[in-house]
């Protein structure tokens, strides 16, 4: 069987399109490049002191949000947006793991988890999804 | 049909065909991944979904407080399907948006239609769980949304169905991330199709070329 061969005029339209996609290929890469360049895809960071809370189950999730802070790379501070996503407490009852939700201008959104000291209290613990995450 | 216009395809001339026009093929192929990328990046903007859902159970009086007898089970399943109905009114939309909380300016400027354009109400067959889904630019929008939603659905279907047991199954939490094909989907997609389309017109161009001879021309090509 013979391999099918260009003919000259063939050879060189062939090349004239391969070149055409190539050119079409390096302009549509820039122009993701300068898509991922200046899109923020950076999440906030949430930052807390190291010293531990006491949380109550029935008080305002306001006293969690009170010493807490998150900085983003492009907007700066963006500590409005801290609210709490969620609140599981140990089955023991004496500390919680509060979620912590940031966000920026571009919807990035950060988290952060932080356990905090539960007043003892005689309800039965709460999983996270019964808890209702309030801003 | 007579032996001139008779196309016979052969398939080892059609791969050697195509394996002629191979680097044509990679470059269409790979424009058509990139060009999908992009459109994925510059036109869709990313899409958070919050869900959140609730059982709706009709207990009679006489029934104990943990246990649903056959009839109970009966009752609640029409119910849930007739609160669908009830859960996309305007006048529920409405109650939902005056139960709104929010200082996000989505919230402030939000119409009946907004709301229940980003919105879905589901139920599944032979189940008694309502899922609200809400789905939108922003991510705490979505889910103060959804939370609204199944707060003004559960005291809307308590007082028009009298549902004595509409218990919250799920609440929204808000999302991490968009939800959504990613843009390596995208890409793949590209892929496959510039690859298909390019397959597709060299076939059509190697059956053109020999529909335009006879089949002793074709044997001799």
């Amino acid at each position: 069987m013979k391999k099918p061969r260009k003919r000259p005029g063939h050879r060189r339209t062939s090349c004239l399109i391969c070149l055409l996609l190539l050119a079409g290929i390096c302009v549509l890469l820039f122009t993701l490049a300068i898509i991922r360049i200046t899109s923020d895809t950076t999440p906030p960071v949430i930052t807390f002191p190291s010293a531990k809370i006491t949380y109550t189950p029935d008080e305002d999730v306001s006293a969690l949000l009170a010493d807490v802070t998150a900085t983003d790379d492009r907007d700066g501070d963006v500590t409005e947006s801290i609210r709490v996503r969620s609140i599981s407490i140990s089955d023991e009852g004496g500390k919680a793991i509060v979620t912590y939700v940031a966000k920026d201008q571009a919807n990035n959104v950060g988290l952060e988890k932080r356990v905090v000291k539960v007043k003892a209290d005689k309800k039965t613990p709460k999983d996270a999804d019964s808890l209702e995450a309030e801003g | 049909m007579n032996e001139r216009e008779r196309i016979a395809v052969n398939i080892h001339e059609l791969i050697a065909m195509l394996r002629a026009y191979l680097p044509e093929i990679i470059c269409w192929s790979v424009f058509c991944c990139l060009l999908l990328v992009c459109y994925k990046e510059v036109y869709k903007k990313p899409t958070f979904t919050a869900e959140t859902s609730f059982y709706v159970y009709s207990r009679t009086a006489d029934s104990d407080y943990g246990r649903l007898d056959v009839s109970d089970l009966d009752v609640s399943q029409q119910m849930a399907k007739e609160s669908l109905g009830v859960l996309r009114s305007e006048q529920v939309a409405e109650e939902v948006l005056v139960n709104l909380e929010g200082d996000a300016a989505a919230l402030q400027t939000m119409t009946t239609f907004d709301l229940l354009n980003m919105t879905s109400v589901q139920k599944q067959d032979d189940s008694l769980e309502i899922t609200i889904t809400a789905s939108g630019s922003d991510p705490y929008v979505v889910c103060d949304v959804a939370n609204a939603y199944r707060e003004t659905a559960i005291r809307e279907l308590s007082e028009r169905l009298m549902a004595r047991g509409i218990q919250t199954a799920k609440v929204a939490v808000i999302p991490l991330g968009p939800s959504g094909r990613s843009s390596s989907f995208y890409g793949a997609i590209g892929l496959f199709l510039g690859l298909c389309s390019s397959v597709g017109l060299i076939t059509l161009l190697y059956v053109l070329r020999h529909a335009e001879r006879s089949p002793e021309d074709v044997g001799e090509i």
